[in-house]
């Protein structure tokens, strides 16, 4: 029997040879984990001590520095990656490394398995110590809890699984190709290629299709993917990456296992994968540059589109041949695969450009819709979102059902994306006074469907008069009417033209502020909703996974709701009163008409001022606040300047006009 | 023994070898010859399972050599261009393969680098190409294997070390069961060492022959004759390979034995004759030239 030749030593003998990664990285770790760690908990505990953050925050800040939130950790993480892939896998980029490798009396496995285990090994070992030093730091600083603990390790683990993944791809990089240069490049575009094909598609959407209602659904399901789904502001495990990262490990070793040792010093391994490769990589970058010439202009966009493309095309298919063969005189090879991504780039251009799939006409028939949600931009409370996701929780719980209204509002916001994309400028929206439109189907066959439009309130009052009526509809309008509306704290935020502050009332006190609140709500018609001017709103802090705060208008008609804050303290005033404002300033566009003011007093560049107190009387019913669902006249607009000693925190207004006055 | 059955090699589009076969019997030293380009560096990273044939097989003792760890075990490549990992000493060289091959001889290392006065401490990015070339050579036969395969092994060292390898190689094939291929491109480096040598030009093989055969087949001879006609008789009678004129001497070169040639020409009672030693590089020449290929010039 022949003895075999020792794991362990050859594990060992690699960890030693390339023991520099690991010192190198232990170093790095050392010092942003537990050091900067260090100097940041510090910080968090003296707040803490002083009440500025809770417990649960100074938790999450403490973890989050020793994980994936912490960008310079992340940016180290991914280096560590290469490091560890490229130092101990080098060899297949070298003839001369792989005549030494490759001829002694070792497997293809058990050699690729030693040298995986101890790349895995360069970054475990350096990254738990900091994390155990970190977590040592935590508790002698009074800061560690068994919460924080636990919360550390998951954190560690996640970490690890984000390493694990990058380490793959890198290895993935090493595999298929024979150059260390054109291998680091590989690993770029592997980890790169999804997210920059996100990033084009949603460039894509964004620029042609107008109803499309979730700006952010590709990054969103992406990173929940990459990150593990995220709960709120904290991401999960990344349980994703582990699958994708034991599919990777197959797929490497195979790939080792049947790699050829004459790959070493070429740029590919496998020469056969250049041609789909470089479609793969062709198709987006000239996609890509055509969207961004495209977005760069607002002229002529289908030509820069068009140049754009080509332009890309040309480019690409330049730096991927020079790569290939590393000679100039080549870059016209493979000219199938440069026609196969000329004709994708230009199908992916023609198919988003021409809205091939109707995506901005679609309507589903009425059978196939089980429920659907409608919710109106700046009318009614408006929410501070996270990011700029859309109110998905609203118009999920709104379940209109059968009521053709919701389809006549639907039929015109296609009748004005049409109008929309002949005219090309979304600007034009805001000068209609036209306000996005979310519309939400619940199909029968369990299919979820958004598109966002722009319709002006005046084109659908009477359909939008027949859906107030509706309790659904109305709760997602004013989400305080939900009997399961839920505030964070009693921190109150409150804003009239007079002042702008935050509020620390008592619950009760709080609750008797809803439920004033609530009452003017239920009283308050559709044609009021539509007349009645506002600037003064009051906000509580949501405990929300999609919201922060919600801002609900107090309309001067708000009797209750006025008496209640009274009560507490404030004297809250929804409208201007003549006698506090200073002077007025109403700037308008040329071809704007303002029926309250003559003509002759506006300057050339169309701007009027008067302090004239009769004058302001006069124009104060005009003005429109900023939360008002009232019809505004295009380019016309006023600044409002008040009395100093009527101004809290010097304040100034800024409003609409009307398009006309109430009767 | 090594067998060497219809190998192909390509390098994408490149036929690197073309259709190889041959034997290496044990104990004997091979010598695989050929022009830069020839294929030798390519064949012998196939015997040592580096590369894998396109086509053919080759067989190590009955098996086949790729990814077969026990007939891996007998054999030791030396490349061209030796790896040594960074910052290592020949020590930590010798740990390395002893760590490999279990037979691997420290003491006998550690007294050969002495003996080329070399440091076993030293780090071996700090030695010359030719000390280097001799640690890669004394790791080779200190490792104990059975076929030690070396892609120009002697290129780089000065003559009085290329004798003292070819001194330690004689000594390893008297003592123990040992079969060194040595690949090179400069006949005279293998003539004094190799017992069958092979030729191999633009990735084939043109020819594998004992040497000592090669040598009692081909000889040289100078002679005068008085008559013009006499000479003509007896370059009718000999198998001449080639034969030059310089005023009344003439040299020819000729395939046969040694006595038959030696009768032959003096019936025709020359005024002058004498044979001559041929050289591995004129016997080469000459056996090209008559397969059909001008190769000199790539030799002298």
């Amino acid at each position: 029997m022949t003895s075999k030749i020792s794991f362990s030593k050859m594990l060992f003998h690699d960890i030693k040879r390339r023991i520099w990664v690991m010192a190198g990285l232990l170093i790095v770790f050392f010092v942003e984990v537990p050091i900067f760690g260090l100097m940041n908990m510090e910080w968090m505990l003296s707040n803490y001590k002083d009440d500025y953050v809770t417990e649960k925050e100074l938790i999450t800040d403490l973890v989050e520095w020793a994980g994936r939130y912490n960008t310079t950790l992340m940016i180290m993480v991914i280096a560590a990656a290469v490091l560890c892939a490229f130092s101990g896998f080098d060899f297949l980029f070298s003839r001369k490394k792989l005549d030494l490798y490759h001829s002694i009396p070792v497997k293809r496995e058990k050699l690729f398995v030693i040298q995986y285990v101890s790349g895995l090994l360069m970054f475990i070992v350096p990254f738990m110590i900091s994390q155990i030093i970190y977590m040592v730091f935590c508790v002698a600083q009074g800061a560690g809890s068994a919460v924080l603990i636990a919360r550390l390790l998951s954190e560690a683990f996640s970490s690890f699984c984000i390493f694990l993944l990058l380490y793959h791809a890198a290895l993935l990089a090493i595999m298929l190709t024979g150059k260390l240069v054109v291998g680091i490049l590989a690993f770029a575009a592997l980890v790169c290629y999804i997210p920059a094909v996100i990033m084009i598609i949603q460039s894509f959407v964004a620029q042609f299709f107008c109803t499309y209602a979730e700006s952010y659904w590709f990054e969103v399901t992406y990173e929940s993917y990459m990150y593990g789904e995220s709960g709120g502001s904290n991401y999960g495990i990344p349980w994703f990456t582990l699958v994708i990262s034991a599919l990777l490990f197959g797929i490497v070793l195979y790939l080792y296992k049947k790699r050829p040792s004459e790959a070493a010093e070429n740029s590919m391994t496998y020469p056969k994968m250049q041609a789909p490769v470089k479609v793969l990589m062709m198709i987006p970058i000239a996609a890509g540059c055509g969207i961004l010439a495209c977005g760069m202009t607002s002229l002529y966009e289908d030509a820069w589109l068009i140049g754009g493309t080509i332009f890309g095309l040309l480019v690409a298919q330049f730096v991927i041949e020079t790569i290939y063969s590393y000679n100039i005189r080549k870059i016209a090879a493979h000219k199938i695969a440069f026609v196969i991504s000329g004709v994708g780039a230009a199908l992916l251009v023609v198919f988003f450009r021409f809205d091939i799939i109707g995506y901005d006409t679609y309507i589903p028939e009425q059978a196939e819709v089980k429920t659907m949600g409608i919710y109106i931009e700046d009318m009614g409370c408006e929410s501070e979102l996270y990011s700029d996701e859309w109110p998905r929780e609203i118009l999920g719980k709104m379940n209109l059902e059968d009521i053709p209204e919701a389809y006549d509002v639907v039929r015109q916001g296609i009748e004005n994306t049409a109008y929309l994309k002949e005219s090309g400028d979304e600007m034009e929206m805001y000068y209609m006074n036209r306000r996005q439109i979310w519309v939400y189907y619940q199909l029968n066959s369990g299919k979820t469907v958004k598109r966002v439009y722009w319709i002006s309130l005046g084109e659908i009052d009477h359909e939008l008069s027949v859906l107030y009526e509706v309790d659904s509809f109305k709760e997602a309008l004013f989400p305080i009417l939900s009997d399961d509306y839920e505030i964070a704290n009693t921190e109150f935020s409150i804003e009239d033209p007079y002042t702008s502050k935050y509020w620390s009332l008592k619950e009760t006190e709080v609750q008797r502020v809803i439920a004033a609140y609530k009452k003017d709500i239920e009283a308050l018609s559709y044609s009021e909703l539509r007349t009645v001017s506002s600037a003064a709103s009051i906000g509580f802090g949501m405990d929300s996974k999609y919201a922060y705060y919600d801002y609900c208008p107090v309309y001067p008609t708000f009797v209750n709701t006025l008496a209640v804050i009274k009560d507490l303290g404030y004297e809250m005033k929804p409208e201007l009163i003549a006698e506090d404002v200073v002077s007025i300033n109403i700037y308008k566009g040329s071809e704007a008409n303002v029926s309250f003011v003559p003509e002759e007093m506006f300057d050339e560049e169309g701007n009027f001022q008067t302090s004239d107190k009769e004058l302001i009387e006069a124009i104060l019913p005009w003005l429109v606040g900023e939360y008002s669902a009232v019809d505004t006249a295009n380019e016309i607009y006023a600044d409002v300047y008040l009395d100093d000693a009527h101004l809290d925190e010097g304040y100034s207004n800024y409003y609409s006009v009307r398009q006309e006055l109430p009767e | 023994m090594i067998e060497i059955q219809g190998v192909q090699k390509w390098f994408r589009d490149i036929e690197a070898i073309q259709d190889i076969s041959a034997e290496i019997r044990e104990g004997m030293v091979f010598g695989l010859v050929g022009t830069n380009g020839a294929g030798k560096s390519t064949l012998l990273r196939i015997l040592a399972g580096v590369l894998k044939a396109d086509a053919g097989a080759v067989l190590i003792d009955g098996e086949p050599v790729y990814e077969n760890e026990e007939i891996k075990k007998k054999v030791f490549f030396i490349p061209d261009e030796q790896h040594y990992f960074a910052n290592e000493s020949a020590k930590g060289m010798m740990e390395y393969y002893a760590m490999i091959y279990k037979d691997f001889d420290r003491e006998k290392f550690a007294t050969s680098i002495r003996r080329f006065g070399m440091d076993m401490d030293r780090k071996l990015s700090t030695f010359s190409k030719g000390m280097k070339r001799q640690v890669s050579v004394l790791l080779g036969i200190c490792a104990n294997t059975k076929y030690l395969l070396c892609d120009e092994t002697f290129d780089g060292l000065d003559p009085v070390m290329r004798q003292a390898v070819k001194g330690i190689l004689a000594d390893e094939i008297m003592n123990r069961d040992f079969t060194p291929i040595i690949a090179s491109h400069n006949l005279r480096e293998l003539e004094d060492i190799c017992d069958h040598v092979g030729l191999l030009h633009k990735g084939g093989i043109l020819f594998s022959r004992d040497l000592e055969d090669m040598k009692c087949n081909i000889h040289k001879i100078q002679c005068v004759f008085k008559e013009q006609d006499t000479e003509l008789e007896l370059l009718r009678e000999l198998q001449v390979l080639k034969s030059v004129r310089a005023g009344s001497l003439l040299t020819i070169t000729v395939r046969g034995n040694r006595e038959e040639i030696v009768r032959k020409t003096e019936t025709k009672a020359p005024l002058f004759y004498e044979v001559l030693p041929l050289t591995l590089e004129e016997i080469f020449i000459s056996e090209t030239e008559v397969a059909g290929y001008d190769i000199k010039n790539f030799f002298l």
